[in-house]
């Protein structure tokens, strides 16, 4: 690999740090005990020094969301960590939980000692069977050894953790959506204001947090903000975790430091892509983010360098697309991911998602018309910033990117009657009114 | 409350209002309207649709102004001068419209439809979609009464924000997601809600209909006009359509004094009794048979009757203001009587006093506001179902809310109930009262007290039948400062009372005993030959039972229905000489009347009705009496005339003038005699009983659509405990046997009714509870399972000359 | 307001003025005479023409196209329609769809025929035929129910009371 410093995967591929003792014996749980001596505000600040930016796809600072919670409600604080990655393309926070759940309840514990909070709740995917069993048992185990409960390691601060599985929902990884579900309610994303640090959980201030962005928090506080800051870009310290998948030699998930070209991510991670051919798309952040080309090899992959050319970090799903993937099917398959998933709350999402599918198939299938193209051009900006959630805003993205950067190949779709990549589709002039069945 | 006001500029327009007000209502007080289908200004803003967006000048998204809340300075361009806000605005109907069916032309809500009127004024007017609509079965029956069609549905959550906000039933909830999400009910549940036709009212497209106007008529077709419900004393106000002079529909109209929004059920489709086959439009006189006659022949008979005679009166609680009034003055001055009664249940004391004079202050707007309510005895959803809605708002708003009840009511999600025996009433309010202990009634009395003025104490005409109930809960309302008030079921009880018809009270709760009192009427009425007090309804009755009544008018009132006790209304009606019933029919009463008025229903006659806070509201003839039937007050005009006499006015106007003088709110009440004890309770079983919102009520015939999805079968509820004692199981039958009767009737079993107390409804299908009942709402009982073999239900088959088999 | 005094126009402008219009009668005294000598002549109306009564379609598989929706009534400014809708039998429909017209009646002597009924008409359910002979002896006669509108009209000249006169 590329021997670039690895922070929260270094004991990847080491099972011994699954069970409790083996955490504790590599050096786990040193975090913990250095938060359990300063106060509270003291560790906001060290993780706000330490300019960490959350890793679910915002990238909003930590430290400035954990000191945004008020502390003199009269109501419980919660910490809510996010483990619903459901985001098509990303798998990294699932490995961090099988391969090292420990470092994930160890940051979650300290996020509530910063802000004060003794309940945390981990809200887990649904679909994540093996992953919710792993941290299941490690909660157990913490709570075996004192390092959850009603007395942490001794220092008579009281942390519980509780684990809710998810019923299958991409939306309730929308943090507001998450918390209705939590409540048990519909995962429908809320109204804000008034934003989740104010009132989230049970209408209490609550921290919610990426799995990912919680295990650099044992890191930041046992190596200090400094040696966090080593790694990284000044304005994205540290690594990140990219999933790389699609069409590439070596698919998998690769810790990265901030800023890295895509370059290295492709070739030297992922040994370039699958048999030689040549790069057409990829994606920086998931299907939500709008694809990049063979172009943007040596873009930076953090936060500012990715919006620079149009697109976003996001969760550092990387999905790789070659030159013999039609892309009209690419968008079509990933909206019909939205449309599926879209809560069906607000009408942009719910219809626009549902209509853009329809379109995007019959122009896939050779039924397109010429209007079509400007059809899904308008429809993408009347969708655009105009639903509930961001959902909808995600999946603008696979249409509008791929209009972009291969309008081409749409126009070749309808003039043609097939896909002009893998020739699929009735040919010329297809008759009118056969796709409206 | 004071509030900061806020100045902001929308279209160019500078408007000034409260902070925190939303965008799009602050555009409303400026004229402008911005479109919208899941804004509802009763429910809280949920920015679904996403229909009302705006620009708002410094920002680079729209928002949406439904969720929105303006900021000092703030710069609003609507669809009027923003062609982002417009465009957005277009693309966003062209999203809703792609699944929606275009069967306008059918769906009852073509022509009043807010999609429809939206699509024409804001809509791309043409169509890009090209493929197949969703599809989904329809109707769908959620009840008999409600019908759901999922295609044209556009999710706005209005019903299910309903349901969950306002009527706290969540029958309905959405269901699935993305394009399948749609409105949904347990599978096997009913939309079992009383108040289940205000989500068809809000909801903003066809997607649900009431089956009671579908397909009846078109907007077109309707002629509307403006109406008071004559249901119960909550007084929505209602919109009234008619096609062809024939009521097909009843809405709600807003009023955020009275209704907000909303009406019930039961005022909503319970319309078609003045339309009933059964109504009579002619007089009646008894030669052989009844006969038609003409007014003159039966006022001239009736005079005869009453010439020296013994005459008294009883009416309910459909007569208006007016006609109380007429009623009360009739009485006193043509036949020298005070035996006129309105009630049913007992002397209400002082209580009844302050209420009928109007000194009590309790409104909706104050229960609204208030941060402690204590109901006690009262079902308020079932009996006065608008203040139910009321009392849930103000619950809502953090008000503490106390039920002190038999039986737990619908608003156990927000108030603490406090389940006692109907003789433990005055006990509990005596400990309210003094507010000191742990237990609930102290912590009522406690929230009452830290309440203060915004403490409110809402007394069901129910709770007047428990011994002591009354002057205790006066007591308790000095006692902790709150504001207390009666609330009576029927719809003009209050006007009835102020109005004067009542035994001992003249108008505006003017005792006749009182001297001074009694000369403020006489200035207006000339001397009031008679001035011992009267006998009330109970006492009526039994003097006709021993012959001591030679004529007694039943005014819009049937005492063999209405009556807590059948056999002496029976006893009543055998022996007085002469019956006059004046009303829409005979019903129950047929074989008795010797002559038979007919009078206006409450669509063809003016006047007013009061609500149970004493608010007077304005009935306004909207069609024709039928054949030659006449408003009631000038019946009793025409019949004082016909006895030598005169009322002094002919005119509606002349009439009003006299009674506003009279009902107007007074200074204080003199003092009066503790109401008289009730008959003590016995230790056994104690049964107790009150109508249900849809039950066998006259106004209600006719209305099968709203039976079949509201009424319950009669049945017996009993306590665990008490079951198990006797011997009874939940879903067997019992024997109930009172002093008055028995019956046979299925058992429920409860936790939620108190120990010791039996509940039966008083007049569902299978039972006439008035038929266990000795003049009190409240009787002792005896339960013993029924086994196959038992005999037929019911009292003795001649106290219930109506029932029906069911 | 003051008035000019009319120009008096002389006389032989009058005379010629009087011979013109008798040019005008003599011209047409001498025409082919185009009166239609109904009932004793029958004269089709031209292929497509409206002119005469309604006539309520039915799909082919025998369906009336009619949905009972009003439309027809709301858009007659003789308020000579009425229709009352009611709910299908799904078992045994009387048209497709939820609702169909259990009444429905015209009354031809509000009736101005002008046809604004056909255009609001959603399914084409009301077209007017060109069967203009209608007379009634009775107000009742005049009222067309359901039944009598659904049947298509009688070729011209076959109506028994027309006949009669």
């Amino acid at each position: 690999m590329t021997g670039l410093p690895r922070v929260i995967t270094r004991h990847w591929g080491d099972e011994s740090v699954i069970p409790l003792d083996g955490y504790v014996a590599a050096g786990g749980h040193r975090g913990l005990r250095k938060a359990l001596e300063m106060a509270p505000d003291d560790v906001i600040a060290l993780v706000k020094a330490a300019g960490l930016r959350g890793r679910g796809g915002a990238g909003f600072p930590t430290g400035m969301k954990w000191s945004f919670v008020p502390q003199d409600t009269g109501k419980p604080t919660y910490v809510v960590v996010n483990f619903d990655e459901s985001e098509p393309g990303t798998a990294n926070n699932r490995e961090l939980v099988e391969r090292e759940p420990h470092q994930l309840l160890e940051g979650a514990v300290i996020t509530a000692l910063a802000v004060r909070c003794e309940t945390v709740f981990v809200y887990c995917r649904g679909e994540f069977l093996w992953p919710g069993t792993v941290l299941a048992r490690a909660i157990a185990e913490a709570y075996g050894a004192g390092y959850l409960g009603a007395d942490v390691l001794g220092s008579g601060r009281r942390v519980d953790v509780v684990m809710h599985r998810g019923a299958g929902s991409y939306i309730c990884g929308e943090e507001t959506a998450l918390l209705s579900s939590l409540e048990g309610f519909r995962g429908q994303p809320r109204l804000r204001p008034p934003f989740p640090a104010v009132e989230g959980l049970y209408s209490a201030p609550t921290v919610i947090n990426n799995v990912e962005t919680l295990c650099n928090v044992p890191h930041i506080l046992s190596e200090g903000a400094e040696a966090f800051r080593a790694t990284g870009t000044e304005k994205s310290p540290g690594t990140k975790m990219f999933t790389l998948s699609g069409k590439v030699e070596r698919p998998g998930n690769y810790e990265l430091p901030m800023g890295t070209p895509f370059r290295v991510l492709l070739e030297e991670c992922g040994g370039g892509v699958l048999g030689g051919k040549g790069l057409k798309a990829w994606t920086p952040g998931g299907s939500s983010t709008p694809m990049l080309t063979a172009e943007h090899m040596n873009v930076g992959l953090d936060f500012e360098s990715i919006a620079e050319v149009g697109s976003m970090l996001g969760t550092g799903a990387v999905m790789v697309l070659d030159e013999t993937d039609c892309v009209v099917e690419v968008a079509r398959r990933l909206t019909e991911f939205y449309a599926h998933e879209s809560c069906g709350k607000c009408t942009p999402c719910r219809e626009g998602t549902w209509w853009a599918t329809r379109v995007l198939g019959r122009i896939e299938e050779g039924y397109g018309r010429e209007e079509d193209i400007p059809l899904m051009g308008e429809m993408g900006r009347n969708i655009l910033f105009r639903s509930f959630c961001a959902l909808a805003d995600g999946a603008v993205s696979p249409i509008s990117s791929t209009l972009k950067h291969f309008q081409a190949e749409y126009e070749a779709h309808v003039r043609e009657g097939r896909c002009p990549v893998t020739g699929v589709g009735p040919g010329k002039a297809p008759l009118e009114g056969v796709a409206s069945s | 409350m004071s509030e900061d006001l806020v100045t902001l500029t929308i279209d160019g327009k500078e408007v000034t209002v409260p902070a925190g007000t939303l965008i799009i209502r602050a555009a409303e007080q400026l004229g402008i309207e911005i479109p919208r289908f899941c804004d509802h200004p009763m429910l809280d803003p949920v920015g679904a649709c996403r229909q009302c967006y705006v620009q708002i000048e410094g920002q680079p998204k729209l928002f949406t102004s439904c969720t929105t809340t303006v900021a000092p300075a703030m710069v609003v361009r609507t669809q009027n001068t923003s062609d982002e806000a417009h465009t957005a605005q277009v693309a966003n109907l062209e999203f809703l419209l792609l699944n929606h069916p275009l069967d306008c032309p059918i769906c009852d809500r073509g022509g009043e439809c807010p999609l429809q009127d939206q699509a024409l004024a804001f809509g791309p007017g043409e169509s890009r979609y090209r493929e197949a609509k969703r599809v989904y079965e329809k109707p769908l029956h959620l009840s008999a009464l409600v019908n759901l069609d999922r295609e044209r549905c556009v999710l706005c959550a209005r019903c299910t924000r309903f349901c969950d906000q306002i009527s706290g039933d969540r029958f309905i909830e959405l269901y699935a997601r993305g394009a399948s999400q749609q409105v949904a009910i347990a599978p096997g549940e009913d939309f079992r809600s009383p108040f289940s036709g205000n989500t068809v009212q809000i909801c903003p497209v066809g997607a649900l209909t009431a089956t009671p106007y579908r397909f009846v008529a078109r907007p077109f077709d309707l002629s509307t006009a403006d109406s008071v419900c004559p249901h119960c004393s909550a007084g929505c106000n209602l919109k009234i359509d008619m096609r062809r002079g024939e009521v097909v529909r009843q809405l709600a109209r807003d009023n955020l004094e009275v209704n907000d929004g909303w009406a019930c059920d039961k005022g909503r489709f319970a319309f078609g009794f003045p339309d009933s086959p059964d109504r009579i439009t002619t007089p009646l006189v008894r030669d052989h048979g009844l006969e038609p006659a003409s007014f003159g022949e039966v006022f001239g008979r009736i005079a005869e009757w009453t010439e020296g005679k013994r005459v008294a009166f009883l009416s309910g609680g459909r007569l208006t203001d007016e006609e109380s009034y007429a009623l009360s003055k009739l009485a006193r001055t043509v036949f020298a009587t005070n035996d006129l009664d309105h009630r049913r249940h007992l002397e209400g004391g002082e209580l009844e006093l302050l209420w009928a004079a109007g000194l009590t202050g309790v409104t909706y707007e104050r229960v609204e506001r208030a941060k402690a309510i204590v109901l006690v005895g009262l079902d308020a959803e079932q009996e006065v179902p608008i203040l139910h809605l009321r009392i849930r708002k103000a619950a809502r708003r953090g008000a503490k809310v106390f039920v002190i009840h038999h039986r737990r009511t619908r608003l156990h999600d927000v108030a603490t109930h406090i389940l006692c025996r109907p003789d433990e009433v005055a006990g509990l309010l005596a400990e309210l009262a003094a507010g000191t202990s742990a237990a609930p009634a102290g912590l009522a009395g406690a929230a009452l007290r830290e309440a203060g003025n915004d403490g409110v104490m809402l007394i069901g005409a129910g709770a007047l039948d428990r011994p002591g109930a009354a002057d205790a809960s006066l007591a308790a309302a000095s006692a902790t400062g709150a504001r207390i008030t009666m609330v009576s079921r029927r719809a003009n009880d209050h006007g009835a009372l102020r109005a004067g018809v009542h035994p001992g009270l003249l108008p505006g709760g003017r005792p006749i005993a009182v001297p001074e009192d009694r000369a403020e009427v006489e200035l207006v009425w000339g001397q009031i030959p008679n001035y011992r007090p009267g006998r009330n309804a109970r006492q009526i009755l039994e003097a006709c039972a021993r012959r001591e009544i030679d004529v007694l008018f039943l005014v819009g009132v049937d005492p063999l229905r209405d009556f807590p006790d059948a056999a002496l209304a029976l006893r009543a009606l055998r022996n007085v000489p002469r019956k006059v019933v004046q009303s829409l029919e005979l019903g129950s009463l047929e074989p008795y009347a010797d002559a038979f008025l007919p009078a206006a229903a409450f669509v063809e006659k003016d006047g007013h009705f009061t609500t149970w806070e004493g608010r007077s509201q304005r009935l306004k003839p909207l069609r024709p009496a039928p054949g030659i039937a006449l408003p009631e007050w000038e019946i009793f005009a025409s019949l004082a005339l016909a006895c030598g006499s005169d009322l002094g006015f002919e005119t509606l106007e002349e009439l009003q003038e006299e009674l506003g003088g009279l009902v107007a709110a007074r200074e204080s009440v003199p003092d009066w005699p503790p109401s008289p004890a009730p008959p003590p309770m016995a230790q056994g079983l104690e049964l107790f009983t009150y109508p249900l919102l849809v039950d066998e009520g006259r106004l209600s015939e006719g209305a099968a659509r709203l039976k079949a999805a509201l009424q319950e079968e009669a049945f017996v509820e009993v306590h665990p405990q008490d079951a198990a004692a006797t011997g009874l199981a939940a879903g067997g039958r019992a024997i109930l046997r009172t002093e008055a009767g028995q019956a046979e009737l299925p058992v429920r079993v409860t936790e939620h009714i108190a120990r010791g107390t039996v509940f039966v409804p008083f007049n569902q299908p299978g039972l006439a509870a008035n038929t266990l009942l000795s003049g009190t709402f409240a009787t002792a009982v005896t339960l013993e399972p029924a086994h196959a073999a038992a005999g037929p239900s019911g009292g003795p088959a001649d106290a219930q000359p109506e029932e029906v088999p069911a | 307001m003051s008035r000019e005094p009319a120009p008096q126009p002389d006389v032989l402008q009058q005379v010629g003025a009087i011979a013109k219009g008798m040019a005008t009668v003599f011209k047409q005294t001498f025409r082919k005479d185009n009166t239609e000598q109904w009932p004793k002549q029958i004269v089709a109306p031209p292929e497509r023409s409206h002119i005469g009564r309604h006539l309520l379609n039915k799909h082919e598989n025998g369906l009336e196209k009619c949905i009972g929706c009003e439309l027809c009534a709301f858009a007659c400014p003789a308020d000579a329609i009425w229709v009352e809708g009611a709910d299908n039998d799904p078992e045994n429909p009387t048209s497709p769809g939820e609702r169909y017209a259990k009444d429905y009646q015209i009354n031809y002597l509000r009736c101005i025929m002008c046809g604004l009924c056909v255009e609001a008409c959603p399914t084409r359910a009301l077209t007017l035929t060109s069967y203009f002979e209608l007379s009634f002896t009775s107000r009742e006669e005049a009222i067309w129910t359901k039944e009598q509108l659904l049947e298509p009209p009688p070729p011209l000249g076959t109506d028994p009371v027309d006949r009669e006169g």
